[in-house]
């Protein structure tokens, strides 16, 4: 049985950037949903509501014409705090609500309902709403239907996370990835802010296929990519491109750091036995290309990665390059 | 339980997904007659629902298919 985790915040965001929804514009299943609870329950204001750190966003929102409000006023702020509905019979009379600028002001909300949307690993990432603009009580029917609904909404977003992640290794498809990346170079434009991608490649893999069968393969992927899951912090990410090769974002770190942390992964895989032929050793080689002005497009970021790579594995392999800084190879 | 997703073959990957969303909409409908919503109102939502899901679950199983031959 899942864990709530109420107070892993970081844990909560985290999953909440895994299901890649932020910021993204309506889309039918979510607006079904909204509909169908406003019909039912028959309020003016339904919404799905997702919880980022300062912001709370509308992924689908009936009867209001926004899209975000700041966190500080969200009523589902406090609904993700427990596993329990929250309920506002009158927001005017509650303490927590009485001078909230949504209650004082324009929608001029009176009356909530609201459950968390929980992911299967216990985080709530935000919760599924109904409001009024009159005073209300909401009955243990209303709320097992508001319930219901918000299952049905973590069941979208599951489906969808499911389907950017490769099965073998449980990292990030590549097209998965490549999107993440894309959205990464828009925050380090607007942000300016630095963030590294790393490309690595098991060595001589084709030798473990040849050798030991293709399953002995996929062992070793797979104990590559959950080395790399481990030494990864929350917000990063691990992307299989393809074959052997997987990418790495490291986001808000510097190069200096994106090396220090390649490295760290290269010997975590040279240190693997693999449960393959009694033992199995591999080793991997990294190209590690910190965000340039220059790149402007995943593809761009991707090449210089690669060729960094590429001089990893001419200078001997199981060791980790720097893009532009060639001659700070660390040497295994 | 009625299977909503007759004649499409789901993969391991989405199996656990596809049918904890039978079960929730299972529930829904046992939630909705428990409040005395109207048969028709509840046909028409679960049909909405069923529907909008079975679509996004053939798009994800087309998605896996490529990763799967890529």
């Amino acid at each position: 049985m899942r864990e709530p985790k109420f107070h892993d915040e970081e844990g909560r965001i985290a999953a909440l950037i895994r299901y890649d929804v932020l910021d993204t514009p309506p889309e039918a299943p979510f607006e079904k949903i909204t509909l169908l609870v406003k019909d039912v329950l028959q309020v003016p204001i339904c919404a799905v509501s997702l919880v980022d750190r300062e912001q709370q966003w509308f992924k689908s929102i009936q009867g209001l014409d926004t899209r975000e409000t700041p966190r500080s006023i969200s009523f589902c702020a406090h609904t993700i705090r427990t596993d329990e509905a929250l309920i506002v019979t009158d927001a005017l009379q509650d303490p927590r609500f009485s001078t909230n600028p949504l209650v004082l002001g324009e929608p001029h909300i009176r009356s909530y309902a609201g459950v968390p949307l929980q992911s299967p690993d216990g985080y709530n990432v935000g919760a599924l709403c109904a409001i009024d603009v009159v005073p209300r009580e909401f009955s243990d029917a209303q709320l097992g239907i508001l319930r219901s609904f918000a299952s049905l909404v973590v069941d979208e977003l599951e489906l969808r996370r499911i389907a950017e992640r490769d099965h073998l290794t449980g990292a990030l498809t590549r097209r998965g990835f490549v999107e993440q990346v894309k959205k990464e170079i828009s925050r380090c434009r607007r942000h300016g802010r630095e963030s590294v991608l790393v490309l690595l490649d098991i060595d001589h893999f084709k030798r473990v296929n040849d050798g030991h069968g293709h399953p002995a393969g996929d062992s070793v992927l797979k104990a590559a990519a959950s080395a790399c899951l481990e030494g990864l912090r929350e917000n990063d990410l691990l992307g299989r491109l393809g074959g052997e090769e997987f990418g790495i974002l490291l986001t808000e770190t510097d190069a200096g750091g994106g090396l220090e942390a390649a490295e760290k992964l290269r010997k975590a895989i040279a240190g693997l036995r693999v449960d393959v032929a009694g033992g199995l050793r591999v080793t991997a080689s990294f190209g590690v290309a910190p965000f340039a002005a220059s790149v402007s497009k995943p593809e761009d970021w991707i090449a210089r990665a690669d060729e960094a790579l590429y001089s990893a594995k001419r200078g001997g392999r199981n060791r980790c390059v720097a893009a532009n800084a060639l001659a700070d190879a660390i040497a295994a | 339980m009625l299977d909503s997703f007759y004649e499409i073959e789901i993969p391991d990957e989405l199996s656990g997904v596809a049918t904890r969303h039978q079960q929730h909409v299972a529930e829904l409908v046992s939630g909705l007659r428990s409040f005395g919503v109207d048969d028709q109102l509840i046909e028409r939502s679960v049909d909405e629902l069923i529907a909008s899901y079975r679509a996004e679950l053939v798009t994800a199983i087309k998605r896996l298919k490529r990763h799967c031959h890529a």
